[in-house]
């Protein structure tokens, strides 16, 4: 990975979610970042690395945005004289077939007669005067954003018939006389041209949110928390409010976290679509339907408030939870794990710690994480072969992450906020403290287990919790809760457990059975390799159970 | 201030005898008070039954009309409010305040735009 590619890993989240709350739009945001990563990939090769990269990418970013704004604003202007130009158009059009519909045509007369009575202080105002009144007027409703087309059609229509001036009595009885020749096509006309107005009104209102950027306290001040050390102090951090945003429940479950991996992670819709193993426009869709109910349905970019936030920190945790579990043991595909996304879920998780480091879940769900990361190296054979927990060469566990997610547990603990990644990260940790899986303290392990089922029920938790009954109480009593369980029997590690605890009480042919269950619904080819070495394994034939079986 | 449809699905058939829907209707009464007491309340409406709908489509020029509702299913639009909300948590708070006071009845919240 060259310089450049670890500073866009590290930076693209922050780069992005200040320019978010800058222009309120992901995508103008987005694109701006990717447009100074690659500003960046041509100069600083040539310049040097700037001394704060983060700080020139968010500047350069800013200013790309800016010129876009600039440019769609132009753009829009054009388009709204294009608009007036179409609209003059068709009312000259419905003037000269005189084909203003009655309605529309009271209502003109109505609305003439309303700004006559409004002005009759006596000075009789020059129709050209009042004509320029009526646009102004349209003019302020459409800057205003107000969606009362209607109120324009009249606006033009009493404009129309102020200029015709004293004339309209005439003009009025000579077009009800016509009436109904061409007013389809007028209004066909006229109806384009108002959403051209909205249009154009849409987007000078997302100008003026922009234009917030030019005031230079505000910019800087954005700039300085994203960029200064003010993270923890009073200043929120932009990247925050993302994780919120692109975990929000509002949003399903896979959007949530391809957009988290999107926009915080840095990671590409191509790397997240073959992360997850679906067709890169699908992951395309997945992305952009997302962002566009973020926009449309005014989905908040902030920290949710205290009432809220013990549902919505569940609902980021259990995101990054998943990221995890993605990367740990793979859903699909041939390898058991896949390290990057594992690794991503760490440094998001290690970002919320650092953003929310009074939330003791967070800093559970981190330790968690280094916990079950540490035995990576021996999960797994040279030939990429699973190996079970009891199994493994314990020597090759990652001590420095099992050192930091225990001290990471401690500290979270010592709050006596318990909660279920706490829980689960200490479970975890009784399994590092064991030298060898012989001494194993499984009764504490137990423990664990029941204050979680206490916790969090279900039947997930049941299923682990009777893997430590076997351990502590014996197979059979294990194999009894087991098989009262409802619910799993899509779900193959409730049959890897029934099999390994058959095996135990040497019921063979049905731990085969149970085997073959658990292999046709593993997920990835290594597991459904080891299933098959298990099943292997059993005796050739039924027999008791083999002495010193637990 | 964007405004949020907040439309009320409740399951074909009888309504609730009157015994259990007065209670109902005096809480989704207090609700609506509170959202005007709020400035949250647009508009608010309980339809009458699909059985009474009429579907028009236009077929060149002539409107066509079919007795019944456009969709049959097993849960029909009961009723809706519409409320102003500043962002979309604020309008999916009125929205589960409006399905606890209908419950079972799911409630679907959608952005309007225009």
């Amino acid at each position: 990975m060259t310089e450049i590619e670890r500073i866009f890993r590290a930076e693209y989240g922050r780069a992005v979610a200040v320019l978010i709350r800058h222009f309120g739009d992901i995508d103008v945001a987005e694109e701006a970042v990717q447009d100074a990563f690659v500003t960046a990939v041509l100069r600083w090769p040539r310049d040097g690395i700037p001394a704060s990269p983060a700080g020139w990418i968010i500047t350069t970013a800013r200013n790309r945005a800016l010129d876009r704004v600039r440019r769609e604003r132009t753009r829009a202007e054009r388009e709204s004289e294009a608009a007036r130009a179409q609209w003059d158009a068709a009312a000259a059009h419905a003037d000269d077939d005189m084909a203003a519909a009655r309605a529309g045509w009271d209502a003109a007369v109505a609305r003439a007669e309303r700004d006559a009575a409004a002005r009759a202080d006596g000075t009789s105002a020059a129709p050209a005067e009042r004509g320029l009144a009526a646009r102004a007027e349209r003019d302020a409703a459409a800057r205003a954003g107000e969606k009362a087309a209607v109120v324009r059609v009249e606006g033009a229509l009493a404009a129309r018939a102020e200029e015709d001036g004293a004339a309209a009595g005439a003009a009025g009885d000579a077009a009800v006389a016509r009436a109904g020749g061409d007013a389809a096509a007028t209004g066909a006309a006229g109806d384009a041209a108002v959403a051209r107005v909205e249009r154009d009104a849409a987007a000078r209102a997302g100008w003026d949110a922009a234009g917030r950027v030019e005031r230079p306290g505000a910019a800087e001040g954005g700039l300085e928390s994203a960029v200064g050390g003010e993270e923890g102090g009073g200043v929120v951090d932009d990247r925050l409010r993302l994780i919120f945003t692109c975990c929000h429940p509002a949003l399903a479950p896979a959007a949530r976290v391809a957009l988290t991996l999107r926009l915080l992670g840095g990671l590409t819709t191509v790397e997240i679509a073959r992360a997850f193993l679906v067709p890169e426009t699908t992951m395309g869709q997945r992305l952009s339907r997302a962002k566009g109910k973020i926009r449309d349905a005014g989905i908040p970019y902030r920290v949710p408030r205290d009432e809220e936030l013990p549902d919505r920190l569940g609902a980021v945790l259990s995101v990054l939870y998943l990221i995890f579990n993605e990367g740990y043991a793979a859903g699909a595909g041939p390898a058991l794990t896949r390290d990057d996304l594992a690794n991503q879920a760490i440094r998001l998780a290690r970002l919320l710690v650092a953003l929310m480091p009074d939330e003791p879940e967070a800093r559970g769900l981190l330790a968690l994480m280094l916990l079950v990361e540490a035995r990576r190296p021996a999960r797994t054979t040279a030939d990429g072969d699973a190996v079970s927990l009891s199994d493994q060469d314990r020597t090759l566990w990652n001590r420095a992450l099992v050192t930091e997610g225990q001290a990471l547990l401690r500290d979270c603990l010592r709050r006596g906020r318990p909660g279920t990644y706490q829980l689960q990260a200490t479970i975890n940790a009784v399994h590092a403290d064991a030298a060898t899986a012989a001494e194993t303290d499984w009764p504490q392990i137990l423990r664990i287990y029941d204050h979680l089922a206490a916790l969090a029920g279900g039947p997930i938790v049941a299923l682990h919790r009777a893997v430590a009954v076997a351990e502590v109480h014996g197979p059979a009593m294990a194999l009894a809760i087991v098989d009262d369980l409802d619910g799993l029997e899509r779900h193959h590690v409730w049959h890897v457990v029934r099999a390994d605890l058959l095996r135990r009480l040497g019921r063979v042919a049905e731990a085969a059975e149970a085997y073959g269950k658990a292999r046709d619904l593993a997920g990835n080819a290594a597991e459904r390799a080891f299933l098959e070495r298990r099943a292997a394994a059993l005796p050739a034939r039924p027999e008791g159970p083999p002495p010193g079986a637990r | 201030m964007k405004q949020y449809l907040l439309s009320i699905y409740q399951p074909d058939g009888n309504p609730p005898p009157p015994d259990v829907l007065e209670p109902i209707m005096a809480e989704l009464g207090k609700l609506n008070d509170e959202m005007k007491a709020a400035g949250a309340w647009v508009f608010a409406a309980g339809l009458h039954p699909p059985s009474t709908a009429t579907v028009i489509r236009d077929k060149d020029g002539d409107a066509l009309l079919t007795d019944g509702p456009f969709t049959e299913g097993k849960e029909h639009l009961g009723g809706f409010t519409i409320v102003q909300a500043a962002d979309l948590d604020e309008a999916l708070s009125w929205g589960s305040r409006l399905a606890g006071v209908l419950a079972p009845l799911a409630i679907e919240v959608r952005p309007i735009a225009w």
